[in-house]
């Protein structure tokens, strides 16, 4: 029997095992919910373009954000007038194409983003190792400042992070050494002064590029896309702010694209201005991973109950939870020894209490099971053969059923006409079980699993309309393979019963 | 809780569970069970490997064949008329003894040929079987009793449950009828259950719904020790059942009748633990004893002597109390 139990366990934790990482995967990875009212908060980026546009074609071509690093594209949105529109990938980045045949005026573009912050950066870090770049050819003048900046930083710097920071630090100082200052002069724009880093940064041979991004803030208007420098250490691409010459990719900052190419370009138009807002929203986590298509979606995602339609999504709602009603049942009568008619009639009497609410479904069920069995005592004197009896007995519920509900529709209690849709059959066949259990054991038993299977019928009904239970069963379906592995487990129960410890007390 | 589980598990009191996952599932072929649920079949088993059995008058398997009822209780005085697949004692229905056309039952309530009839047709449909299947109604000889029980019997008839386990005799009792369980002799419907040694035959303690008593809650007698007669006979009847049903775990019920000895009422491959409350013992160890006993002599006589000498010594039987 120990090889037996042996397999059996196996078994269990192999389907929990499955199950348990799914599972996992789910919460970790993907970021489903584990409570059903849990919200998530999303960036709202809209940018808009303006530009002057004497009259004629007009053609605008945007830098849009493709897979923007610690950032998962939610949704996006184009507002563009009569304009034709065309999206295209170029090596790292996505271009938007706006073209007008005709046009005048002030003309205005939009484009809207919505964001959900999920912290990888992996995305920032494709592509392997760069080579590093040659020495440019300086000039005598320009070669001996570099080298000269290039060397100060070495002497007091541990690292490429660190040499990078030195190297800031006294670029950005607000009075600069005479070095800097010789290249200095050279920079005005912010993307000119990245530039000429990496320019100086290439004497040493350290790989750097440029990328643009917007510092996300909420509620903010008129942001603007700043170029950010980032340097390869061998193993990783570090971002440094130009400016500040602080370390590390800030999580409010949206890469919009990779590389000095400009984010805005257009042809026939004047005074070109792209700028940016952005607010923070919140929104519900399930209808989120249920609505919104996801770019980087994933099987289990594709593959779930969320993409059904509504009213079939509602009946596995309740389906899934039926495994857990069985294990409730299992756990009732060979662990407690609950009795209870047949093994999943408890379950079928809670299904039928949620058609109603569960005081109005016991009170219901108690009245018209006893109404039934006063009526099959009197049938049993007309000496009815079994199946006859059944169905007479059918009949009278029913009949109590439709009384019921028009004496408690006359006295103003509504909840009594959902008797209609509790299940009938399921009450004749309580009635029949519980009568011949009376007649043959006696009132004591037939009560005793009465009692058992309406006490088993409303735990499980509490479970049945549980919102949490409910909410993580439709997400994650995996959780059913749980409640296998411990009935499987249980299977294999072989101890007491509570029921046998008081049985048995007196032993 | 906590301690009374331990308690019960130091005294090798065996519960459901484990009857079931370790000496049910694994001994009993499922494929053998239609031998013991069908007692038409169980009884012609019976027959055939020479044990004594309650003679059959006749079986009425269609609702058509119950037209034949009347004539075929024409000539009998007393009889019993029991479903085929029943369980549980449910179903059925005896007759104690007759006036004219009218019956009358071991309370002294009265049977007409309807109530006869109607019984039979419930029989028939299925009321009193496992899964309410169509059921035969048998009709059989009913077992007066041996006088020694006379003292302690209140209506119905008093057998004796034996479980038997690899043909080895296990554990027993005397299961007597009273009101409550309505002449039956089943203990969760009421009867009483006197534990027997399993070696000399001799009754022990009594209980009645999981208690101790002392006395018959009906008729107040005494129940006090006694030898029941014929005892090696009776474990030798138990010992051989397990070849007849092919069954390795089983109840054998067995009456002592006045004039004909004991007889083979029935097995069951799922007997009730009871037995143990009136054995003031538990069943877990005997069994495990029998379990780890590799193989077991072939014929009947021999496992016999075996449970009486691995018994001889087992559990509070020898001190009472």
């Amino acid at each position: 029997m120990i090889r037996n139990n042996r397999g059996t366990i196996a078994v269990a934790l192999l389907i929990t095992a499955l199950a348990g990482f799914i599972f996992l995967y789910k919460v970790k990875h993907l970021g489903l919910p584990l409570t059903p009212d849990q919200e998530v908060d999303l960036w709202n980026v809209e940018a808009r373009i303006t530009f002057d546009s004497p009259p004629g074609p007009a053609q605008v071509k945007a830098a849009i954000p493709l897979h923007p690093p610690g950032f998962q594209i939610m949704g996006e949105d184009f507002i563009s007038g009569n304009y034709g529109l065309s999206v295209q990938t170029e090596k790292q980045n996505r271009y938007a194409h706006w073209t007008v045949r005709r046009t005048r005026g002030s003309q205005s573009l939009y484009y809207r983003i919505q964001l959900r912050r999920v912290g990888s950066d992996a995305m920032l870090q494709k592509g392997g190792i760069p080579a590093p770049p040659l020495v440019p050819d300086y000039g005598e003048m320009e070669k001996a400042a570099a080298m000269a900046i290039l060397e100060e930083a070495r002497r007091s710097s541990a690292d490429v992070a660190t040499f990078v920071r030195q190297f800031l630090i006294r670029f950005n100082d607000s009075n600069p050494s005479e070095n800097y200052r010789f290249f200095l002069r050279q920079a005005s724009t912010p993307m000119e002064k990245v530039n000429l880093q990496m320019h100086i940064l290439a004497g040493a041979r350290v790989p750097s590029r440029v990328i643009q991004g917007v510092l996300l803030a909420d509620g903010k208007r008129s942001l603007e896309i700043t170029p950010w420098l980032q340097v390869h250490n061998g193993r990783k691409w570090l971002t440094f702010n130009p400016d500040t010459s602080e370390e590390g990719l800030p999580e409010n900052l949206l890469v919009w694209s990779m590389g000095q190419e400009p984010v805005l370009e257009a042809q026939g138009v004047g005074n070109l201005n792209m700028n940016f807002s952005s607010s923070i929203f919140s929104e519900s986590m399930l209808r989120l991973t249920g609505e919104f298509p996801l770019r980087d979606s994933s099987f289990l995602l594709n593959y779930s109950f969320l993409n059904l339609p509504l009213h079939t999504q509602n009946l596995y709602k309740l389906v899934l939870l039926i495994p857990l009603g069985a294990l409730l049942v299992v756990l009732a009568r060979n662990v407690i020894g609950i009795p209870t008619f047949g093994t999943f009639m408890p379950i079928l009497i809670a299904l039928a209490f949620r058609e109603t609410n569960l005081a109005v479904g016991i009170i219901l069920f108690v009245v018209i099971v006893a109404m039934g069995l006063a009526l099959r005592s009197v049938l049993d004197r007309m000496h009815l053969l079994l199946v006859p009896r059944l169905a007479s007995v059918l009949i009278l519920v029913i009949m109590s059923m439709a009384l019921i509900s028009i004496l408690s529709h006359k006295l103003g209690i509504p909840s009594g006409l959902s008797v209609a849709m509790f299940p009938m059959v399921i009450l004749a066949m309580t009635i029949e079980r519980m009568s011949v259990v009376w007649e043959e054991s006696g009132p004591g038993d037939a009560i005793g699993q009465g009692l058992g299977s309406l006490a088993v019928a409303i735990v499980a009904f509490g479970m049945l309309k549980n919102d949490l239970l409910e909410h993580l069963f439709f997400v994650f379906p995996e959780l059913v393979l749980l409640v296998l592995a411990a009935c499987i487990l249980l299977g294999r129960y072989t101890g007491y019963r509570v029921s046998e410890l008081i049985r048995f007390r007196a032993a | 809780m906590i301690a009374t589980f331990s308690r019960l598990r130091k005294q090798g009191i065996l519960g459901m569970n484990r009857r079931n996952a370790h000496f049910i599932m694994p001994w009993n072929p499922r494929k053998n069970y239609p031998l013991v649920d069908d007692k038409v079949l169980t009884k012609k088993l019976a027959q055939e490997a020479g044990l004594a059995v309650p003679e059959l008058f006749g079986v009425i398997d269609t609702n058509h064949k119950l037209k034949g009822l009347e004539s075929l209780l024409g000539g009998l005085e007393s009889f019993v008329i029991k479903p085929s697949r029943g369980s549980g004692g449910n179903g059925i229905l005896v007759a104690e003894s007759r006036r004219n056309e009218l019956f009358f039952r071991h309370d002294g309530s009265v049977l007409d040929m309807n109530q006869i009839r109607y019984h039979t047709a419930n029989i028939l449909s299925g009321m009193y079987s496992l899964g309410a299947v169509m059921d035969k109604a048998m009709i059989e000889y009913k077992v007066r009793f041996d006088p020694i029980f006379r003292r302690v019997s209140f209506q119905g008839v008093p057998d004796i449950r034996i479980i038997v386990f690899r043909g080895v005799p296990v554990m027993s009792m005397l299961r007597l009828p009273t009101k409550q369980s309505s002449g039956r002799a089943n203990l969760h419907q009421g009867a009483i259950g006197m534990g027997i040694h399993i070696c000399k035959g001799v009754t022990l303690n009594a209980m009645c719904r999981n208690r101790p008593i002392t006395h018959h809650p009906d008729t107040a007698a005494p129940l006090d020790s006694f030898q029941i007669p014929g005892w090696n006979e009776i474990l030798l009847n138990a010992a051989k059942s397990r070849e007849i049903v092919g069954l390795d775990y089983l109840g054998v019920d067995i009456v002592l009748d006045e004039d004909l000895g004991p007889m083979v009422l029935e097995f069951n491959a799922r007997p009730g633990l009871a037995i143990q409350l009136a054995n003031g013992c538990g069943l877990r160890p005997r069994l495990e004893k029998v379990q780890n006993r590799g193989d077991l002599p072939a014929e009947p006589e021999k496992r016999v002597q075996l449970a009486k000498q691995l018994f001889a010594h087992e559990g509070p039987e020898s001190a009472p109390g």
